[in-house]
């Protein structure tokens, strides 16, 4: 670390720049651009809000779409007057994410995977090359209970995107919120990979959490036992597939749900990885995913049964409305190009 | 770092290379089947130091910047390429860490690998002044030393290709057969610099560029350079751009005809220009020629937008004729370039018996 740096952070109405020694902020620079101010060794104190919905936003992968996809995360959580946390392991990626998404306000809480104490948990649950993305995991529903958070969003908001507004997704999520709680599910997670592997793993990816302590207890009573019915499934064992072993032998109410005539995107390299990266939706009780469909030509893999036990939550008026939204969060929106540049690619 | 030890392995040995100020100094190497390890001391100098022994003199300067999964598959493909072609390659690579990487992620065929960096002196300087701004600065140093290597070495003719994030979707030997044409049809038209259509049909006409170009030396391109002693070449393109690079330079070279500069493209092509391809879908796309026009499937069948998705290939594309078969492209991108057909414990237990996608 060093001694002396600057700490660039952007909020939607202002900039802030935190000159700070090791970890300590000596002076805070704030400006919209007309006006500045500046405080001396200022007070800084990190609130955890926990009568609102909660998330903790697990960040990882260093990409430009990591910043469009956390900034849409932060603007469905301001949509649902919630809180959050972020995850995040890399000094790096913390730098790059102040500097680049837009904030709302000041109080933005960045932690680390809790490692020692949850090694031996880790070493239970696990195999394999899981250990950091257990960590992770595990951190939510640890840190939630240390701080008596009973519910909260656990999500990997580096990669995921729900193709709609703010707003609209707001509203979605709050609509999953009810459904867990009218039936009691502690583990509710969205379908990104029940529906491909015809049910038989169940994951985490953008989850909603209840009856935290129950699942921690869970947790800390693991042993590896509970691989030997799951150690063929898959290269190495994960969080997701012991809470596929809870969910299978009923010690959780684990569920997954969807939204119809909404696009899902899991991002990466869509075309080295097609099945492991996607663009997704759910329409008329089938998932499509279009890359697969159009571009490899492979429709069996492309266009998929919906899974029976997924449950849908709500069915968005118009599919259309969900495709725009993907062409307006990205660069591909006509109105971004600078004017020569619509000269130059013909872009009317 | 003073000196530096790189380990790799190639197809036939296993070699470690020794680097003084990241000059090769010593090379050791030992084949598989030998005990006996040989040695090579300032192995670049060394004569024969080719990557194939054919008589083909083609040179490829495969340019590489990009660190990103996609890099290293592209650059395997380029490399396969040249193999194929009997041609031999430097590798223009400025970022260190990319550079030891390659070592580490690129099957070579032969221990004979040369990886430059950038020329960067006085006298590039003074020429990339007046041709770049400043957002292509860097490239446009890489660029011109494909130029500069190639006059200092006596190569006659070469290649210049960015071969972190383009791909010709067939398999290397095919990809070989069809450079072949495009060099023939570079020297019966007398072409200085002949490129593939990977701007030229999107910009309808307004832009020329590299990316996968022949080059000719037979034109003194660097009394071209040098006699650019301003940037007045611009003015006729500053309403299309704000940043101007060599690929602008070589425009206004053709647009008035100082060199032959054309573009290329064949039929029935898959051709992946890598990238953001879901949030920049015209400047990084996966392409498809077919009845002499373009279809970008991303933009046409995911935004479902026909008037970008689908464009007429430009007037003045010079189209090579191959037997290269889209069937074959798509097979050859599923099977080769993408995990859709790699088995694996994960995809034969989780979904692959369900969506029997070996059949």
């Amino acid at each position: 670390m060093k001694l002396f740096y600057i700490e660039k952070i952007s909020l939607k109405q202002e900039k802030l720049r935190n000159f700070k020694f090791l970890n300590f902020t000596l002076i805070k620079y704030r400006t919209n651009g007309r006006e500045y101010n500046i405080e001396y060794f200022p007070k800084t104190k990190e609130i955890i809000n926990k009568d609102v919905p909660f998330f903790y936003l697990k960040v990882n992968s260093y990409s430009e779409y990591t910043i469009k996809a956390l900034q849409h995360w932060i603007d469905i959580i301001n949509y649902m007057n919630g809180d959050f946390i972020i995850i995040c392991d890399k000094d790096r990626l913390k730098k790059f994410i102040l500097k680049e998404v837009k904030f709302y306000n000041e109080n933005i809480k960045f932690i680390k995977s809790i490692k020692k104490p949850l090694r031996k948990i880790v070493k239970e649950i696990i195999t394999g090359f899981w250990a950091k993305a257990a960590h992770a995991h595990l951190t939510t529903f640890f840190h939630a209970q240390k701080y008596k958070i009973q519910e909260f969003w656990n999500v990997d908001a580096d990669d995921t995107i729900i193709a709609a507004s703010p707003k609209e997704v707001a509203c979605l999520l709050k609509k999953v919120e009810q459904y867990a709680i009218d039936n009691d599910i502690s583990l509710f997670s969205y379908d990104m990979w029940r529906s491909r592997t015809r049910a038989k793993a169940w994951t985490f990816g953008v989850t909603y959490t209840r009856n935290n302590s129950q699942l921690v207890e869970l947790f800390k009573k693991a042993d590896r036992k509970w691989q030997k019915d799951y150690i063929n499934c898959d290269q190495a064992l994960n969080i997701d597939w012991f809470c596929t072993y809870l969910k299978n032998n009923n010690l959780a109410k684990i569920e997954t749900f969807y939204f119809e005539n909404c696009y899902f995107l899991h991002m990466g390299d869509f075309i080295f990885d097609p099945v492991g990266k996607f663009i997704s939706c759910f329409k008329s009780n089938k998932v499509i995913f279009p890359l697969l469909c159009n571009l490899y030509n492979n429709y069996k893999m492309g266009e998929i049964p919906v899974s029976n036990d997924c449950i849908k939550i709500d069915t968005l008026k118009d599919v259309k409305d969900s495709l725009n939204f993907i062409q307006t969060l990205f660069v591909y929106n006509k109105n971004d190009y600078p004017e020569k540049l619509k000269r130059l690619w013909e872009i009317e | 770092m003073i000196f530096e030890k790189i380990k790799f392995a190639t197809e036939q040995e296993k070699v470690v290379l020794i680097k003084f100020f990241n000059y090769p100094i010593l090379k050791f190497y030992q084949k598989y089947e030998e005990e006996k390890k040989h040695y090579n001391i300032l192995p670049v100098l060394k004569k024969n130091y080719k990557y194939c022994a054919s008589s083909n003199t083609d040179v490829f300067y495969l340019k590489i910047n990009r660190e990103d999964q996609y890099t290293y598959h592209n650059l395997q493909h380029w490399i396969n390429i040249v193999y194929e072609y009997g041609g031999d390659f430097y590798i223009i690579c400025d970022n260190l860490e990319l550079e030891k990487k390659v070592y580490q992620n690129i099957k070579f065929r032969n221990h004979n690998v040369k990886i430059i960096k950038s020329i960067r002196n006085d006298y590039l300087t003074k020429i990339v002044k007046y041709i770049a701004t400043p957002l292509w600065v860097k490239a446009t140093y890489a660029q011109l030393t494909t130029f500069l290597h190639s006059k200092e070495h006596n190569i006659k003719s070469f290649w210049n290709i960015d071969a972190d994030d383009t791909m010709f979707c067939i398999p290397p030997k095919v990809a070989a057969e069809f450079l072949n044409k495009v060099k023939e049809k570079a020297k019966e038209d007398n072409i200085d610099a002949f490129s593939f259509d990977m701007h030229r049909s999107r910009t309808n006409g307004h832009h020329w560029s590299f990316g996968i170009t022949y080059i000719q030396n037979n034109l003194k391109w660097f009394n071209l350079f040098e006699q650019n002693n301003d940037t007045k070449w611009r003015d006729k393109y500053l309403d299309l751009d704000y940043e101007f690079n060599l690929d602008w330079f070589f425009t206004y070279l053709k647009d008035n005809d100082i060199a032959k500069c054309e573009t290329y493209s064949t039929e029935d092509m898959l051709f992946i220009h890598y990238g953001d391809i879901i949030a920049n879908p015209i400047y990084a796309w996966i392409g498809i020629w077919q009845n002499n026009k373009i279809k970008f499937p991303i933009l046409l069948d995911l935004y479902g937008s026909k008037k970008y998705g689908e464009i007429e290939s430009y007037k003045d594309i010079i189209k090579i004729r191959t037997n290269i078969n889209l069937d074959d492209c798509y097979k050859y991108m599923t099977k080769y370039h993408s995990y859709l057909e790699i088995s694996s414990k994960q995809h034969d237990n989780m979904w692959g018996k369900e969506d029997n996608i070996d059949e």
